[in-house]
């Protein structure tokens, strides 16, 4: 029997909402996705043929919240395509297909620090809310940061999704601590650290979490057609941790999430 | 039911739609969202001799209304097919469908 089943459906928005400039909170209502998926793993977003020009391809996004039926997704504009996805009202629908990909693995661990750079943030709102990990009582710190405060994320609405209080650093420290989210990496007694976000953040997240020897898993951010293995066009340079064997895996189905020792980076 | 199936060069097809040139990967991967029993066949991504890692990073990029992908004809080569990619095909494309190893 397969562990799960993707699904493809024309999926109504039921919720849109700014959050941040050029960051948009959407809740669509896809109960087959919300019914599976778990953090790490997201949704790709597209209108199929309806509306043939930008976006071309479906976007990926991860999935940031289940409420019932509804997958919540946390889209910033960085180009023509999550433009229009920002841009979706009430009752328009979008084609989600989903859930894909792997997702975080808690391995029995206890504490667990969470990294989130930018909208790097989305699975770390689904995380305390994951079965597993509501089961495992394992205690979880996140840390969040952004460049300046009109990016960050209402701290109380990451509150009523996550019911974490998140540590925000921004760069500029217009809120929050003064510098990049890394510096407030302490891994003093935990056991897991989780991250997401630009690669430039999540290569120091690893550096810093191998040195210590700390369990690290990163999901990754890559381009995307298919979103499930097909393309073979979002590859990241991996090694075996076994063999030592180098070679490519793709992000969409062999990741998002990787654990640090299988990234060649 | 109309009868859709056509003959290509001796090989039988159960109706003329045929997903082309790796757009349906190996079969497998699009099991889940559509029937791929009910095509005329597919068309594999590309084989080669040997088992090729493709090209580095980045791969693709979207254009208005298409996309240009330089992928390196990454696959597991011969062997790796007939080991991990035909027994699927052979189990799943029963009824009708046919495979066409591209190469």
């Amino acid at each position: 029997m397969r562990a799960r089943q993707i699904v493809r459906a024309w999926s109504p928005v039921r919720t849109r909402e700014q959050v941040a400039e050029d960051t948009y909170w959407l809740e669509l209502a896809a109960p087959e996705i919300a019914a599976q998926a778990a953090p790490g793993q997201f949704v790709m977003v597209g209108f199929g043929m309806r509306g043939w020009g930008v976006p071309f391809l479906p976007r990926p996004n991860s999935v940031a919240a289940v409420r019932g039926e509804r997958i919540g997704l946390l889209i910033r504009v960085f180009g023509g395509g999550s433009r229009r996805l920002a841009a979706l009202r009430p009752d328009e629908e979008a084609l989600v297909l989903g859930p894909l990909g792997t997702h975080f693995q808690l391995g029995g661990a206890s504490r667990i620090l969470c990294v989130a750079g930018g909208v790097g943030l989305a699975p770390f709102l689904l995380l305390p809310r994951w079965e597993p990990l509501t089961r495992s009582g394992a205690e979880v710190r996140l840390l969040y940061g952004e460049r300046g405060a009109a990016a960050v994320f209402d701290p109380g609405k990451i509150r009523e999704l996550s019911g974490l209080d998140a540590e925000i650093w921004t760069e500029d420290g217009s809120l929050g601590r003064h510098g990049r989210v890394t510096e407030g990496v302490d891994l003093k007694g935990v056991d897991l650290v989780l991250a997401c976000g630009p690669a430039p953040m999540l290569k120091a997240v690893r550096i810093l979490a191998m040195a210590a020897g700390v369990a690290c898993q990163l999901a990754v951010e890559e381009h995307m057609a298919c979103g499930m293995g097909t393309c073979i066009g979002c590859a990241v340079e991996t090694v075996d941790p076994e063999t030592g064997e180098a070679g490519y895996s793709l992000v969409c189905s062999d990741g998002p999430v990787f654990t640090a020792e299988r990234l060649r980076w | 039911m109309v009868d859709l199936s056509i003959n290509v060069f001796g090989v039988e097809f159960q109706n003329p739609v045929m997903l082309a040139s790796g757009t349906c990967g190996y079969g497998e991967e699009y099991a889940d969202i559509i029937a791929v029993d009910e095509l005329g066949g597919i068309v594999t991504k590309a084989v080669t001799p040997e088992a090729r890692a493709g090209n580095p990073p980045v791969r693709i990029t979207e254009t208005p209304g298409g996309m240009i992908n330089a992928i390196g004809l990454a696959n597991v080569g011969l062997a790796g097919f007939k080991r991990e990619k035909l027994p699927w095909l052979r189990d799943n494309l029963r009824s009708g469908a046919s495979t066409i190893s591209s190469r």
